[in-house]
């Protein structure tokens, strides 16, 4: 009979009286006929161990809550599978069956064979926390062989790894064949090792490898950009420290060492991306967990909404804001008809993002003016502006003068009303004189610092003496005046009466005449007062009526000159006519 | 008269001036005693390990039926007398549980012998021996010896069939351990290959005439020296190619192939030729060599690649276990001669093949020496039944001396 035949004939004989053993009770029975099966088997030698195991794992998978309570059960299912090269499964059940209780002797005996004695090293994996899934793949180095009994080993054990399993903090322990090997593992919540080890593995020693799970997870971390900066947050355990490592562009730096669950950095610039990886360790410095995150640089800001609006003292107030994104500087340009001012360079981080200038006080012209401004945000480098805004302001036109002058009493005050052309015209204020009798020289009262005052109001020790007063305005700007020409009439004819007699009858003097030696060509003579007022005349004499009010305040030039028969102008005369002329201060030293 | 010829005449005058080499002379000899063991019972066979740290050896105590090989480690801190740690019994014993792996004796009272040491492995020793799993009984008629492996780790039987295994050697890389078997009846050659595909036992010589035993490494572990039957006779063989013949998968052709590469070193040899050794440099084999059982031994060398074999010494006392003990630097042997008169001396013996130089040790029936060069000393340790001045001569006790060159003026 050849060896084949003969180990089959041996082994149906051996099932037989497995059989015969369990007492008529069937291979199919349950918990109790398996474990006396796998008992039976086990007896039978190392031929058999697979048999033994297999009716083993049976009894435990019927009843696993007891069967991992059974001692019997624990110790045989240990040594069948130490017969079978499943050495690691044997030092588990061995554990379970320590802690289930019963442990014995030979339980000791068992133990010391596997972990001093097999030529196998135990390769004890570690974490702070659950890991799971985990995916573990043993290889050789290729500077290791192994003998027969380490390969049968090595066999089962790669079998073993290859089944997806957890790890609880408390480790697993893997009995591994000595030599030199690569191990790889995986799994959603691994962050270290990710690449393959090298462990070197000493029979009858143990090798701790810490795995390091990923804590926290991702979703917890909280990112929050400024504008060129980032915060990061995680959940945090008292006594941890945490080591916060940025990479960029294959650079490493440590961001943040300590205790804090929160750090900040700077963001990285658009376009790309930071990676950050953050370390816990225990109060000891175990290393204990790691998490990563790559942020990724913002885009440059792309919208960008500015206002303008006048204010009430010529100034415009420039306001913007910024959409999401990355800015290094806002530039503020106004543009007046085609020129363009750069009114300012923002880089205040705080000002960036929403800001407000005030451009001014801008002093009205004559007409109207259309002032356009530009907000443009920058990035460092970049050849243009990434995003900008316009906003639209029109300056009034500034007042010509002032038409009409109201003056009242009211609970003893004096209020001066007045009335501009154009009506919503403004200036830089208005002085405001008051002639407290006729002739009278007249005295500034106030300058009203308000382009668009259009009252002035004042207290007086005498009301009834003030109503008698006569007030002037006179919008400024600068230095410059602007008077209402319109009550300036010049008058060309030569009295026929002398002042005296013009007096004694009543009729009212001219506040200015002038006049000139004749001019033997002159066919007439050409008067202007200010270059605003003009008036042909062919003797060489006028009088000024009204001048009161254009001469409030400055002075003007009058400007006498002749025109001949052919149109040659020759100037005569040119005179300056101040308030001191009026209303004559003269006459009285004539007096 | 030139420098030179100067020099060498100064050199020659010095030369003399310190006598002419005559050998070695032994000093400083004293008991060892490892901890642990009864005080009554005999040591055998002691051996070095590679590294010198340890020193293994067989006891049979007074009151045990059987004998067991042990290692202890080797103390010299400079003083005046080395001493022995602890004994560790190389076969773990079984304990009071039953051995579920089948790989422990299963009895306290087992028997183990002819000590192998091994290359390092990792930071321990690594040595195999003969040993049996059942219990051995005063008388028993039948001993069944496998063999049994014992590095850091790692302790199991590696044979397992029911005929004797003995006398294991490492190759000097460990990739094989040479044995005797009865596995086929006779006794044979076979390697166990550590790094086996498949069956690691390899059988190496096949001839039925008798058995083949002794498997002794050459230091460069391709050639492998042993004792084979031929013509009523025990012969030295050698096998050249040993790791070819080892990697023949088929038995068949192994068979035939290992005709063809063991050579018969002493063809034509009438005398009983016991177990080899080869030299450090590997150059020579040397073996005892006898008419008859019970008769005095001779001293042989030969050289490896074939020749006459040429008598070192006559009247030697030969090992048990293995081979003649080349001294470290191969410039000759450690031997016992065998004389009654003298109660059989250690003596050195050159391998140019000058008279004996006895070694006073102040022992006597002295067995096993085994010299071995530490640091720049060259330890010898050997087995004595006691003292030439002591009154307890009843148990065989391990001595250890330093050799130190010896001129004469």
């Amino acid at each position: 009979m050849g060896r084949p035949l003969k180990t089959f004939f041996s082994r149906l004989f051996l099932v037989f009286a497995a059989l015969l053993s369990l007492g008529g009770r069937g291979l199919a029975a349950g918990y109790d006929s398996l474990v006396e099966q796998g008992g039976f088997y086990l007896e039978r030698g190392p031929a058999y161990g697979a048999d033994a195991v297999r009716a083993l794992e049976a009894a435990l998978a019927a009843e696993p809550s007891r069967a991992s309570a059974d001692a019997r059960v624990l110790s045989a299912l240990a040594r069948a599978y130490a017969l079978v090269s499943r050495y690691t499964e044997s030092a588990w059940m061995l554990d379970a069956w320590k802690e289930s209780g019963g442990w014995n002797a030979e339980g000791e005996a068992l133990r010391t064979r596997l972990l001093t004695e097999s030529g196998l090293a135990r390769l004890r994996l570690v974490s702070a926390a659950p890991l799971e899934p985990l995916t573990l793949a043993l290889k050789t180095a290729a500077d290791t062989r192994l003998d027969l009994a380490a390969r049968k080993a090595f066999d089962r054990l790669t079998e073993l790894l290859g089944r997806t399993r957890s790890l609880e903090p408390g480790g697993l322990t893997f009995l591994v064949p000595e030599g030199r090997f690569e191990l790889s593992c995986s799994g959603p919540g691994l962050f270290s090792p990710r690449a393959p080890v090298a462990v070197e593995l000493t029979a009858g020693e143990e090798n701790v490898l810490r795995l390091i799970p990923f804590i926290p997870a991702r979703e917890s971390w909280k990112v929050v950009f400024a504008n060129r900066s980032v915060a990061l947050s995680w959940p945090g355990n008292d006594g941890s420290v945490y080591e916060l490592t940025r990479e960029t562009r294959g650079k490493s730096d440590v961001v943040y060492r300590g205790r804090e669950t929160q750090a900040g950095d700077e963001a990285p610039a658009a376009g790309e991306t930071a990676s950050y990886t953050l370390k816990t360790f225990d109060a000891a410095g175990e290393w204990l967990a790691a998490s990563s995150l790559v942020v990724e640089g913002r885009s440059p800001v792309s919208r960008l909404s500015a206002a303008a609006a006048l204010e009430t003292d010529l100034r415009v107030a420039v306001t913007w804001e910024l959409g999401e994104g990355s800015v290094d500087r806002v530039r503020v340009v106004r543009r007046r008809g085609l020129q363009e001012e750069t009114l300012a360079e923002v880089h205040d981080p705080a000002r960036l993002q929403r800001g407000a200038l005030r451009d001014g006080p801008l002093w009205p012209e004559g007409d109207s003016v259309a002032l356009s401004y530009r907000v443009e945000a920058w990035l460092e480098d970049a050849g243009s502006a990434s995003a900008s805004g316009t906003a639209k302001v029109e300056l009034p036109r500034r007042v010509a003068y002032v038409t009409d002058v109201v003056q009242s009493i009211e609970r003893g005050a004096v209020v001066v009303q007045w009335e501009t052309f154009p009506k919503e015209g403004a200036a830089q204020g208005y002085r405001v004189y008051v002639q407290k009798g006729d002739g009278l020289e007249g005295e500034l009262v106030a300058r009203v610092e308000d382009p668009f005052a259009r009252e002035y109001v004042y207290d007086v020790e005498d009301p009834m003496k003030a109503s008698g007063w006569h007030h002037f305005v006179v919008p400024y700007v600068g230095d410059r005046v602007f008077l209402d020409f319109r009550t300036l009439t010049v008058r060309g004819k030569p009295p026929e009466e002398s002042f005296e007699r013009r007096l004694a009858r009543g009729a009212k003097l001219p506040n200015v005449a002038l006049f000139w030696d004749p001019c033997e060509d002159a066919v007439a003579y050409e008067v202007a007062v200010a270059g605003r007022k003009e008036v042909l005349v062919t003797k060489p004499y006028v009088e000024f009526e009204g001048l009161q009010s254009p001469l409030l305040g400055a002075s003007h030039t009058v400007t006498v000159t002749a025109v001949t028969a052919t149109g040659t102008r020759v100037e005569l005369l040119k005179q300056e006519l101040a308030y001191r002329h009026y209303p004559r201060p003269a006459r009285k030293e004539q007096k | 008269m030139n420098a030179r010829r100067f020099l060498s005449l100064g050199l020659l005058l010095a030369l003399c001036a310190e006598g002419a080499w005559a050998g070695y002379r032994l000093t400083g000899v004293s008991p060892l005693t490892p901890a642990g063991l009864s005080d009554k019972g005999s040591f055998a066979d002691p051996q070095w390990s590679p590294d010198g740290r340890s020193l293994s050896y067989e006891f049979l105590g007074a009151g045990g039926d059987t004998a067991e090989a042990y290692t202890a480690e080797f103390f010299d801190s400079g003083g005046p007398t080395p001493h022995l740690g602890a004994a560790v019994p190389v076969v773990a014993p079984a304990g009071a549980a039953k051995d579920p792996f089948a790989l422990r004796s299963t009895t306290t009272a087992t028997v183990s012998e002819s000590v192998a040491w091994g290359p390092p492995k990792g930071k321990g020793q690594r040595l195999a021996v003969a040993a049996t799993r059942q219990a051995v009984e005063r008388g028993a008629p039948l001993v069944n010896f496998d063999l049994y492996l014992s590095e850091p780790g790692r302790k199991r039987f590696l044979t397992t069939s029911t005929e004797n295994d003995a006398h294991p050697a490492f190759s000097p890389d460990g990739e094989y351990l040479a044995f005797s078997s009865g596995l086929t009846g006779q006794g044979d050659v076979y390697l166990y290959h550590f790094f086996a595909d498949a069956d690691p036992l390899v059988q190496l010589t096949f001839e039925p005439g008798g058995p083949e035993l002794y498997p002794a490494w050459d230091p460069g572990g391709g050639r492998l020296a042993y004792v084979g039957h031929l013509g009523g006779t025990d012969h030295v063989y050698v096998i050249d190619d040993v790791r070819k013949l080892a990697g023949e998968r088929d038995p068949a052709r192994r068979r035939s192939l290992a005709r063809t590469l063991a050579r018969d070193l002493t063809p034509g040899r009438k005398m009983t030729c016991l177990a080899p050794s080869f030299s450090p440099d590997g150059k020579w084999v040397a073996f005892f060599s006898r008419e008859k059982t019970g008769e005095e031994a001779d001293l042989y060398v030969v050289s490896a690649a074939g020749g006459e074999p040429r008598r070192v010494v006559h009247g030697a006392l030969p090992e048990n276990r293995r081979g003649p003990r080349w001294t470290p630097q191969g410039d000759g042997f450690v031997v016992v001669l065998e004389s009654a008169e003298k109660l059989n001396p250690l003596a050195w013996v050159p391998l140019s093949g000058g008279p004996p130089v006895e070694l006073a040790s102040g022992t006597q029936l002295n067995a096993d020496p085994c010299p071995k060069k530490l640091g720049d000393s060259l330890y010898l340790v050997f087995t004595a039944q006691g003292g030439t001045d002591s009154s307890q001569k009843r148990w065989r006790k391990l001595y250890w001396g330093r050799l130190v060159p010896d001129r004469t003026n």
